[in-house]
């Protein structure tokens, strides 16, 4: 059986790359240039622009002239390179190997092409039209709006959404029997040869596959050279590279070159939003979601910031990422305006999970995330998750890792009841009734809460009066006047072969004549007193 | 039919003889019910599917004498307040609580909880050495009180999270108020309030006097009798506390009993 390769293709790459980054631009008459000033090629135009007149390799100025409403942007080979990036990202979604064709410079060098296996796909989508179709729709959300054709070579599939660019329906699935009457009455031009080929093939006649393919090879690669060898080949169907490769886990990025420099957070609010609003569906388009953000800033004068922000927990939520960048941007604003702006991200599988039937529901860890991602945005990096206790002796030491709650495991069953004795007369006696309750497993009760302490962070500075090595009197901001009742004192020390780390405290329980119980210490390294926490 | 070595086995343990080796429809339920296993058998989650979902569910404490004092526990889908000044033994009670969410106190599978702490005064050795399973701790290091609101709220919304602590205890005395910190609004209690009640989730306030006014359906107000010391050498044994039930709505409000932190289960808790 033949393999099925279809080929999504959109025509205008620039256009539709700025489109997607200024959305607010698609109804108004837009052309994409080559270049700034009056004298740069027109490359792309949008529908109202052309109907105004606006044709491409238009010079910026005769494309004015012809529509003087015409909104003009120069080609960003960032956005260019996030609109190709997203293609193959589509593919991805639809089929489990794709390839993004390259980049070509000759008669088609506006449009973008990525090729995906399309064999076996009757199970999920039920016909090739269906596979198309659902191809159609996911680059349509996307802002890429193109033509699928379907056949048995990337060659022939690129061909027939070529043919379908000219009109009629975006889709055409070719079956392999009607390659050959496809191809046939093809225009040579639709195979883009060189210009030297092209000029060559036209001097002697041959306009199309059909008049191609009476000649005699060998004949043709002697008078027209290797090239044209490659050209019949594409021409008999046949295709000159390999099988369609795996995908390989790549970063997801969206940039942006900024019209103008940015020196203020509010309008770098916008920006953000659309890079963030774009990277989010691409992830989203892989099954994955952020756990965290790779930010890069061209800064003006030709300096760059790039920064990490990680999240407490992996998300797609846009409104939690946006927060998360503003208050990054914030708390350490760039030392100058801002020209480029780049948003990347690994991705990480988004979470999810199986409910018990027998256990009381979680979170679920989509909702969590989000939760999670939010906190952090209010709390600040690091300040949300799981507290740890720390692995080593420093009583004024703790961690605080990753939330990711154990699942959640079965209460032990009881045990079943005890078979009743027989009524036969037996000559072993039976077990007492009540051996069978006393050997259940008795469930481990909490332990007794002991007197819990309220950490101080910072530890409160303590001004101490001793009387015979033993505290006697305590002010401080938070216990003050005479030690009633004092016990301790307890010393505690590690780390001494580290300058920076060694500590040493003795420690003593104390009870002020005001009724706070707190944990005062001495640190032996400052040689000063603290209260390092309040039992409550 | 002449007896196969299976029937004759099961004769001479004097037990009575299968019907049919063929598999019958009862055979079979019997064979798929002992694959589901103990839980099913013994009918542990049919019995709590049973329960009355109307009935008000209730988070017990930990500690006996205070479930007896509430009537079972903190509710679920309310908010409840704990006040006290320092050394009340408002940890310890909220610690004891903790323990009994996160592991279930031994009967119950443990269910996460969420400790938003704007006064950053969690203290994960002392947590975990009243039994709190960490791992189902979320501890939010919050800077400010409105910032803590917020964090709160974003819990309470998130369903299957059901315990969520606020603890607004000051970490000292000086710092009960800030000079120009503005008072949280009865408006803000309102919202945390109905918001617990949407998810069901038990909200519980920590702090040094009352903050929630009406909204909260409990206030338990502990009030501090002494600390014991005692045995050589000389310990800090156990904080004991009175805890007044200040306000209950629905139920009886006023009772009182005497609670004390650190001793053995058998002697912790004598009414008062």
């Amino acid at each position: 059986m033949s393999p099925r390769i279809a080929c999504l293709l959109v025509p205008d790459l620039p256009l539709r790359a700025e489109l997607r980054a200024y959305p607010e631009s698609t109804s108004a008459p837009l052309a994409v240039a080559s270049g700034p000033g009056a004298q740069a090629d027109i490359i792309a135009a949008s529908p109202a622009a052309r109907s105004a007149g606006v044709r491409i390799a238009h010079s910026i100025a005769q494309a004015r002239a012809a529509c003087p409403n015409l909104q003009v942007r120069i080609a960003s080979p960032a956005l260019e390179q996030a609109a190709r990036a997203t293609l193959m990202d589509i593919a991805l979604s639809l089929s489990p190997r794709a390839e993004i064709s390259p980049r070509t410079s000759g008669l088609f060098f506006a449009e973008a092409s990525v090729f995906l296996d399309a064999s076996g796909i009757e199970g999920l989508f039920h016909s090739e039209t269906g596979f198309a179709s659902a191809l159609l729709a996911r680059a349509e959300k996307q802002g890429l709006p193109g033509v699928v054709g379907i056949a048995s070579s990337r060659c022939v599939a690129l061909l027939v959404a070529r043919q379908r660019m000219r009109g009629g329906s975006p889709i055409h699935c070719l079956l392999p029997q009607e390659e050959r009457a496809f191809l046939a009455p093809l225009s040579l031009d639709l195979f883009d040869p060189d210009d030297a080929l092209a000029q060559a093939l036209t001097r002697l006649g041959i306009h199309t596959v059909r008049d191609l393919l009476r000649l005699p090879r060998r004949g043709l690669a002697q008078r027209l050279g290797p090239g044209a060898l490659a050209l019949v080949a594409r021409a008999r169907g046949e295709d000159p590279g390999s099988a369609l490769p795996e995908p390989t886990p790549t970063r997801i990025q969206e940039s942006i070159d900024l019209e103008a420099p940015i020196d203020h957070l509010e309008p770098l609010g916008f920006v953000l939003r659309g890079l963030l609003s774009r990277l989010s569906e691409r992830l989203a388009l892989r099954g994955l979601a952020c756990d965290a953000l790779e930010l890069q800033l061209g800064l003006e004068g030709g300096a760059r910031d790039a920064r990490r922000i990680g999240l407490a927990a992996p998300t797609l939520d846009l409104r939690v990422l946006l927060r998360i960048v503003t208050l990054a941007l914030a708390e350490q604003p760039p030392r100058a305006p801002i020209e480029y702006v780049a948003l990347g991200s690994q991705g990480v599988p988004a979470p999810s999970d199986q409910l018990d039937l027998f256990l009381p529901r979680g979170p679920d860890p989509a909702a969590l995330g989000r939760t999670l991602s939010e906190l952090e945005s209010l709390c600040g990096e690091g300040r949300v998750g799981s507290p740890e206790v720390a692995d080593h002796h420093n009583p004024l030491g703790f961690g605080l890792g990753p939330f990711t709650p154990p699942p959640a495991t079965p209460r032990p069953a009881p045990p079943l009841p005890a078979p009743a004795p027989s009524p036969a007369p037996s000559s072993t006696p039976s077990p007492a009734p009540s051996s069978a309750p006393s050997s259940a497993p008795s469930p481990t009760p909490p332990p007794a809460p002991s007197p819990a302490l309220r950490a101080l962070r910072p530890p409160s500075r303590a001004e101490v009066r001793l009387i015979g090595g033993k505290p006697a009197f305590v002010r401080s901001a938070a216990a003050r006047g005479d030690v009633v009742m004092v016990a301790g004192p307890w010393r505690t020390t590690g780390y001494w072969w580290s300058e920076d780390e060694r500590f040493a405290f003795d420690h003593f329980d104390i009870q002020t004549s005001d009724g706070t119980v707190a944990r005062l210490c001495f640190d032996w390294m400052k040689r000063s007193w603290l209260i390092d926490g309040i039992y409550d | 039919m002449p007896a196969g070595p299976l029937t004759a086995r099961h004769r001479s343990a004097q037990t009575p003889a299968p019907e049919s080796t063929a598999p019958t429809p009862r055979n079979r339920i019997e064979a798929l019910l002992g694959d589901l296993g103990a839980q099913l058998q013994s009918g542990v989650a049919l019995r709590d599917s049973g329960e009355n979902p109307d009935a008000p569910q209730r988070h017990p404490s930990g500690l006996d004498v205070i479930d007896e004092l509430l009537g079972g526990g903190f509710p679920r889908g309310d908010l409840s307040e704990i006040t006290g000044p320092a050394s009340s033994g408002r940890t310890s009670l909220l610690f004891a609580l903790l323990a009994q969410t996160t592991t279930g106190g031994g009967h119950h599978p443990g269910e996460l909880a969420a400790v938003v702490d704007p006064s950053d005064a969690f203290d994960p050795p002392s947590a975990q050495a009243a039994g709190i399973d960490l791992r189902r701790v979320l501890w939010a290091r919050v800077g400010a009180w409105r910032e803590a609101m917020r964090c709160t709220e974003r819990l309470l919304e998130t369903e299957g999270l059901p315990f969520v602590i606020l603890d607004l205890a000051p970490s000292t005395p000086t710092s009960a108020r800030p000079p120009g910190e503005p008072e949280i609004p009865a408006s803000a209690w309102t919202r945390l309030a109905r918001r617990a009640a949407t998810t069901r989730t038990a909200l519980v306030v920590l702090s040094h006097q009352r903050q929630a006014g009406s909204e909260a359906r409990i206030v338990l107000e502990l009030q501090p009798t002494r600390p014991l010391f005692g045995g050589v050498p000389r310990l800090l044994e156990e904080i004991e506390t009175r805890a007044v039930l200040v306000r209950h709505r629905g139920g009886a409000s006023g009772g009182s009993t005497l609670v004390r932190m650190g001793s053995p289960p058998g002697k912790r808790a004598a009414n008062g």
